[in-house]
C-alpha cells in the first residue's frame, strides 16, 4: 500500500527520498524505513510513474530527486478511484461510517 | 556492522542480482545521503543489507535495463592496454568503454594506473600493448599543474581559446563565464601560480571545458577543493552528462564512485 | 592573429612576470664583463659567455614550464609547430632585445675593432643558447638534472682550451670564435667558422628536440 501514498505524497513539487520519509510520517503513515521507501521509489520510477533527476545536495552526496509523470498522475487517480471503492466495501461489511 | 561495510555488502548483493552498475551507484549515493540526513546507522533504516538488496533488485526489475540507451558508438574504447615504466608494470591489460553520456569512474590505490592510464587515453602517453580508440576530441585535466604558473587566467582562456576561433574577448569571456559556474571569479584572479591548489584545479577544468569536448578526462579532480566547489563541479558534470558529454574521471574519495554512472576498478596493475 | 604570435606573446609576458630570475640572469654577463674589464678581448669574451649560460638556462626553463601546458594546448587544438615556432620567437626576440643591449653596452664602453661584429657575436650565442637550451629542455623532464647539464656544459666552455681541436664539440664554441674574430680580426678568428659552427649547433639541436617530441607522440589511434 506504500506505493500510491508515495505517488500522493510526491504530489506536484520534487522532492527526495528523506524529505518523502518525512512526509509519510507526518501523514501519520508511521516511520516508513528507508529499506521499504527505496524499494518503492524503484518501482515507481521504472514504472514511469515517476521521473528523477541527480542534484548536488547541501555538501553531501548528490541527491535524488523525483517528481510525478502524466502517467503517475493518471495512476495515482486511478489508485485512489480503487482504493475508496476497497475502503467502502470494507466499511460497509464492518458497518461503520467513512468521511471521504 | 559500520555503515561502508553495509553499503559494500549491499552494493556485491545488487551485482549478485544482476543489477546495473549506474542503478547501484545510484543506490548507493541515495541511502548514503539519506543516512546523512537521518542519523543512525543503515542497519536500523536499511535492514539488513541482503533483505534490503533482494527488495530493491526486485523493485528494479533484476537484470534492469541501463539508465541510458547504449545504442551510441562508444567515445573511448580501451582494449587490452599494458603499460610498465622501466620494467615495472603499470597497467595489465585494461579494458574499458566510455558511452556518450557516461560519467566513468576509475578508482583504485594510489600507484594503480590510473593517472597514466588517462594520459594513455588523451593520447599524451604511449601503451606499450592494446588499442585505445578515441572519438572526437578529449579535455584533460591532469592532477596538478597542467596550467601555466606565469600566466593569468584570462590569458589561459585566450591560449585554449584561439584554434577554436575564438577572439580574445570571446574566450575569455567564455572563460569566466564557466569559472563562475564553479563558483570562482577568474575575471579577478591573479597568477597561476598563486592560485590555491583547489583553484588551480577550476582553472585547468575550465580551460579544458573551452573546447567543449566530447570526453573529459579528469585526474583526481577536486583534491584541495572545499565542498562546495566539489559539488559545483559535479553538478557541472552532471549537466555535461545531460548534454551528451562523457567523462572519465579517477577518484579515490569514495563519494566520487557515488556519482558516476559507471565505476572501474584498477587494482594493482590489473583491472578487476 | 596567427596561434604562434599569441604563444610568442604569452612566453614574453610569462618571461617578463619571472622578474627575479629574468634580472639576475641579466646580470650575469655583465658582473662577468665588469670583473674582465681591464682587457677589451677578455672582457667582450666574457660577457658572451655569460650570455650563452643565462639564455641557454632562461630558454631551458621555458621549455620545461611548456612541458605543462603545451600538450593541453595540442589536445585544445594546437599543432605542436606552432606552439614551439611561437615559444621560440617569444624567446628569440627577448634574447634580441638583450644581446643588442649588450653590444650597445660594449660599443659605448670600449674602443673595439669591430662593434657590429660584437653585436653579431652577441646575437648569434644567444641564438645558439636558445637552441641549447630548448633542447636540453626537451631531453630532461626535471629542472636539477637540466640546470647541471647546462652547468656542465657552461665549465667546459669556461676551462677548455680554444686551441684544441676537441673544444669543437662544445655547442658554445662559435661564440668565442666570433668574439676573436670581431675583437682581434680575421687573422685570429674566423667569420665562417663561427658562424658554420654556430648552424651546426643549431641544426644538432633542433634535431634533438624533433627526435624528443616524435619519441614523445604517440601512434595515431584517435579517430574523429
Amino acid at each position: 500500500m506504500l506505493d500510491p501514498c508515495v505517488l500522493a505524497l510526491v504530489g506536484d513539487d520534487e522532492t527526495y527520498g528523506y524529505e518523502l520519509a518525512g512526509r509519510l510520517g507526518d501523514a501519520g503513515l508511521g516511520p516508513v524505513k528507508g529499506g521499504s521507501l527505496y524499494p518503492s521509489l524503484a518501482r515507481l520510477e521504472k514504472h514511469g510513474f515517476l521521473a528523477s533527476q541527480w542534484r548536488a545536495g547541501d555538501g553531501g552526496p548528490g541527491r535524488k530527486y523525483y517528481t510525478l509523470t502524466d502517467r503517475g498522475r493518471s495512476e495515482l487517480r486511478e489508485q485512489s478511484r480503487i482504493w475508496a471503492a476497497f475502503a467502502s466495501r470494507v466499511s460497509s461489511v464492518l458497518d461503520v461510517e467513512v468521511h471521504p | 556492522m559500520n555503515d561502508e561495510t553495509w553499503l559494500d555488502c549491499l552494493d556485491h548483493e545488487l551485482h549478485a542480482a544482476g543489477v546495473s552498475p549506474e542503478n547501484r551507484a545510484s543506490a548507493r549515493v541515495e541511502t548514503e545521503g539519506f543516512l546523512q540526513e537521518a542519523g543512525g546507522s543503515a542497519l536500523e533504516h536499511f535492514g539488513p543489507p541482503t533483505t534490503y538488496a533482494s527488495h530493491l533488485a526486485d523493485a528494479l526489475g533484476g537484470r534492469s535495463r541501463p539508465q541510458r540507451p547504449r545504442t551510441a558508438a562508444p567515445v573511448v574504447s580501451v582494449d587490452g592496454v599494458s603499460k610498465s615504466y622501466r620494467s615495472r608494470p603499470v597497467l595489465n591489460d585494461v579494458s574499458l568503454t566510455v558511452s556518450p553520456g557516461d560519467v566513468v569512474v576509475l578508482t583504485g590505490p594510489n600507484g594503480a594506473g590510473k593517472s597514466t592510464l588517462l594520459r594513455i587515453i588523451a593520447g599524451l602517453d604511449r601503451a606499450d600493448r592494446g588499442q585505445v580508440t578515441v572519438e572526437g576530441a578529449v579535455g584533460y585535466v591532469p592532477q596538478r599543474g597542467g596550467v601555466d604558473p606565469h600566466l593569468r587566467p584570462g590569458e589561459h582562456f585566450e591560449l585554449f581559446g584561439a584554434p577554436l576561433g575564438l577572439t580574445r574577448r570571446q574566450a575569455r569571456s567564455e572563460g569566466n563565464r564557466l569559472a563562475r559556474e564553479l563558483g570562482w571569479d577568474a575575471a579577478a584572479a591573479p597568477v597561476a601560480g598563486a592560485l590555491s591548489g583547489g583553484t588551480a584545479q577550476k582553472l585547468a577544468v575550465v580551460t579544458a571545458l573551452l573546447r567543449q569536448p566530447q570526453t573529459l578526462l579528469l585526474d583526481e579532480p577536486y583534491q584541495g577543493m572545499d565542498a562546495d566547489s566539489q559539488q559545483r563541479l559535479w553538478a557541472l558534470l552532471w549537466a555535461w552528462q545531460e548534454g551528451g558529454g562523457s567523462a572519465v574521471v579517477s577518484s579515490h574519495a569514495s563519494d566520487a564512485l557515488s556519482k558516476a554512472s559507471t565505476v572501474v576498478e584498477i587494482e594493482g596493475s590489473t583491472l578487476r | 592573429m596567427s596561434h604562434w604570435l599569441l604563444r610568442a606573446e604569452t612566453t614574453l609576458v610569462a618571461l617578463a612576470r619571472r622578474r627575479l630570475a629574468v634580472g639576475i640572469l641579466v646580470m650575469m654577463p655583465i658582473a662577468f664583463y665588469l670583473v674582465t674589464h681591464d682587457s677589451v678581448g677578455r672582457s667582450v669574451r666574457a660577457l658572451a659567455f655569460g650570455v650563452s649560460w643565462a639564455v641557454s638556462t632562461i630558454a631551458f626553463f621555458a621549455a620545461v614550464s611548456a612541458r605543462e601546458i603545451e600538450p593541453r594546448l595540442w589536445l585544445a587544438g594546437w599543432t605542436r609547430t606552432d606552439l614551439m615556432i611561437g615559444r621560440l620567437i617569444g624567446l628569440g626576440g627577448a634574447v634580441l632585445a638583450l644581446t643588442g643591449g649588450f653590444g650597445l653596452l660594449v660599443a659605448l664602453d670600449q674602443e673595439v675593432r669591430n662593434e657590429w661584429g660584437v653585436a653579431l657575436d652577441y646575437a648569434v650565442t644567444g641564438a645558439v643558447a636558445v637552441a641549447v637550451g630548448t633542447a636540453v629542455g626537451a631531453l630532461f623532464d626535471r629542472e636539477m638534472e637540466g640546470t647541471l647539464i647546462l652547468f656542465f656544459l657552461a665549465g667546459m666552455q669556461a676551462i677548455a682550451n680554444p686551441f684544441d681541436a676537441w673544444s669543437r664539440v662544445l655547442p658554445f664554441w662559435s661564440s668565442r670564435e666570433l668574439g676573436t674574430w670581431a675583437v682581434d680580426g680575421p687573422e685570429t678568428g674566423s667569420l665562417a667558422d663561427g658562424l658554420v659552427h654556430a648552424s651546426l649547433a643549431i641544426v644538432v639541436c633542433g634535431g634533438i628536440v624533433g627526435l624528443a617530441e616524435i619519441a614523445r607522440q604517440r601512434p595515431a589511434l584517435r579517430s574523429g
